[in-house]
């Protein structure tokens, strides 16, 4: 008999599948799977302006070949995602239909998950912060640095180190553009002061090789990362799976949509769909391992357990971005070698509080210039000449805020029709809070020559990280799950995505959720061994 | 009546022409003449008077574009000047129209002044030529 079914091979299924195959364990992966065979063999290997200024095909992936890659209407979450990658997104939404009006969702039923478009950012959670979790840094820091040395962690030990726990297999950071360099050496010239201040400065932990790692890498500056995973130097969900398909005790079976399990003496029984066919499968294991996602999880979770019309907490970290004028730049010529993703990360100690706000900084390079003219209220000729002469001075933030329950952010399963319905309202207070520490953190921008330009907010569930739905909790109702992410209300189903995190700190998830699935997999395969 | 292709290739022509000032080549043409087919099939009402009397006004397609984009964001004919702009954009005879440019500073502010001068400009005439162009026979 199969040992553990897994299912989903996002960031959580694999590195929950990873220590359970290590150890010998008999491992069975259903995933729906979805992955692009259209765009991403098209892109040649070569950086962002060199195609732009010399492939005639590049409309093909640069727009998509229905033009999907052209967005009308509101910006809405999920836009931003490029042609190669909007599978990411494919047929979740017809497969777990979602009523909200204060909350976008996007959901993954793809190859590596929503993990398959991470923006790679690394930020282990400190001990306060897991201790405010029911766990403790001793709890993950091997976990860390098993799914660190796994993924390929490229970083520097600076200024951000007392906020994020040290990495034993740090590659060296990637080097960041003239924008972030500009930023980065101004804030270098007032460090005390701005210290002494609560705000802090440096390279992000970012999920990259810089040098050759597990066949991976190293990293070529092609400013690509939101288009093609040339060189799989930054990190995809779809290359540990790729790792686990070579162990002879695992078996990856795709096609698989999951509609429910149960438990059954001894064995848990998943019953699935073939995603093409409509076939009904039946997979059995001693223990289930869920990591489809938050809210896929909640969904399986509460159909399952047949618990219509019983709210869960959900959270969200809250975010916004503001566009700001880098003054250092003006004039300067940008570098065409880079990476695309977040060249630099602030973090902001709130006066007063223990509360911290996350910022990162990236520049508007890779992405195309028409998304852009869209979004202004101005003639496309104009705004066309205006944003080509202002794009290379702008540094965009990206802010996060930390997330707890709070009574207006739920998630509950409805029946006829059956839908997940979610409330994602926070209180005034929360709302104000939030305001008065994004203005912090501008007003120290300002202080490096970043000059704000509007902020934007892009609505709850803009930031993908969703948890919270099945916490880990030391006493709790059957809803919850206990240390070993064990869901209370099963004998042998254990939670591995966001769905166990209590409170989210302002940190991206991602690494925590591997590195939490690490421990859920590491200690379930002791249970069974 | 849904336009014909010929009248939507001269359509691509004029958005591309108000968009970079050149004509681009008919590969580019007939991709604005697909995408329009396929993404906007059947238009009817005020957004098929308005990108009717744009065809038959090219003078009036900065005015329109700049009322449009200030009080129908999502008109078909701000849509359909976009999707020229992305076709432009992603094909390498006009890269480097759409290629960011580092500039003197003090040009930065000179041409962000002189755009936004002639925008200013283009929105309050524009508001008129919408008015006109919505009233007329599609």
């Amino acid at each position: 008999m199969t040992d553990v079914v897994v299912v989903g091979s996002g960031p959580g299924g694999v590195n929950a599948a990873a220590p359970l195959v290590a150890a010998g364990r008999r491992v069975v992966m259903l995933d729906y799977g979805n992955e692009d065979r259209r765009y991403a063999s098209l892109i040649p290997h070569r950086s962002f302006a060199d195609l732009r200024r010399s492939d005639g095909d590049q409309h093909r992936y640069f727009l998509g070949d229905r033009f999907e890659g052209v967005p009308f209407g509101t910006a809405r979450v999920g836009a931003q995602l490029t042609p190669p990658r909007m599978h990411i997104l494919a047929d979740a939404a017809a497969r777990i239909p979602v009523k909200s009006e204060s909350f976008a969702v996007s959901m993954s039923l793809a190859r590596g998950g929503l993990g398959a478009g991470w923006s790679a950012g690394v930020f282990p959670f400190s001990d306060d912060e897991l201790r405010a979790m029911g766990l403790g840094l001793a709890d993950l820091q091997p976990h860390y640095d098993a799914v660190a040395e796994r993924i390929g962690v490229a970083g520097d030990q600076d200024d951000l180190a007392p906020f994020f726990p040290a990495s034993p297999s740090m590659m060296p950071a990637l080097d960041i553009d003239t924008s972030g360099q500009i930023v980065l050496a101004r804030y270098r010239g007032r460090r005390d002061g701005l210290n002494a201040a609560g705000f802090f400065l440096g390279r992000p932990r970012v999920a990259a090789c810089t040098r050759r790692h597990r066949g991976r890498g190293p990293h070529a500056y092609l400013d690509l990362c939101y288009w093609a995973d040339m060189d799989r130097s930054i990190y995809r969900p779809q290359w540990t799976l790729e790792e686990l398909q070579a162990a002879p005790n695992f078996t990856y079976v795709p096609r698989q949509f999951v509609e429910s399990f149960d438990e059954d003496g001894g064995r848990v029984r998943v019953r699935a769909r073939h995603a093409d066919t409509d076939a009904a499968e039946v997979h059995e294991g001693r223990a289930l391992v869920l990591a489809a996602g938050t809210l896929g999880t909640a969904w399986l979770v509460l159909r399952s357990l047949r618990r219509y019309d019983t709210p869960v907490p959900l959270l969200c970290n809250p975010y916004a971005y503001v566009p700001t004028l880098n003054t250092g730049m003006l004039g300067r010529v940008p570098d065409e070698r880079r990476y695309s993703l977040g060249q630099l990360t602030a973090i902001v100690r709130m006066p007063g509080t223990a509360r911290i706000v996350q910022a990162q900084v990236f520049s508007y390079r890779s992405l195309l210039t028409f998304k852009l003219m869209k979004e202004l209220p101005l003639p496309y000729r104009e705004s066309l000449r205006m944003l080509r002469v202002l794009l290379p001075n702008f540094a965009i933030l990206g802010i996060h805020h930390e997330d707890r329950p709070a009574p207006g952010k739920w998630c509950v399963l409805r029946r006829e029709p059956e839908r997940l319905e979610i409330e994602y309202r926070p209180g005034e207070e929360e709302t104000r809070m939030q305001r008065a520490d994004e203005r912090n953190v501008l007003r120290f921008f300002r202080r490096l020559g970043c000059w704000p330009l509007r902020t934007l907010r892009p609505g709850h569930g803009a930031s993908l990280h969703y948890a919270g739905t099945f916490p880990i909790a030391p006493e709790g109702g059957d809803l919850s799950c206990d240390r070993d992410g064990r869901l209370r209300a099963t004998r042998a189903v254990y939670l591995a995505d966001g769905s166990v995190f209590p409170w989210i700190p302002p940190k991206g998830l991602t690494f925590n959720l591997m590195a939490n699935a690490d421990r859920v997999g590491t200690r379930l395969a002791e249970r069974l061994a | 009546m849904p336009a014909d292709a010929d009248e939507l290739a001269a359509e691509g022509r004029m958005f591309a022409r108000y968009l970079v000032g050149r004509i681009p080549p008919e590969e580019l043409v007939e991709r604005y003449v697909a995408a329009s087919r396929s993404l906007f099939p059947a238009p009817g009402g005020t957004d098929a008077a308005v990108v009717t009397f744009a065809r038959r006004h090219p003078w009036s397609v900065g005015f329109l574009d700049a009322a449009a984009g200030l009080l129908h964001p999502g008109s078909l004919l701000r849509n359909k000047i976009l999707v020229m702009a992305a076709i432009l954009e992603a094909s390498p005879a006009f890269a480097d129209d759409f290629l960011p440019r580092a500039v003197h500073p003090l040009s930065l502010g000179l041409r962000l002044a002189g755009h936004g001068t002639l925008a200013v400009g283009r929105m309050l005439l524009g508001t008129v030529v919408w008015a006109a162009a919505s009233r007329s026979r599609a």
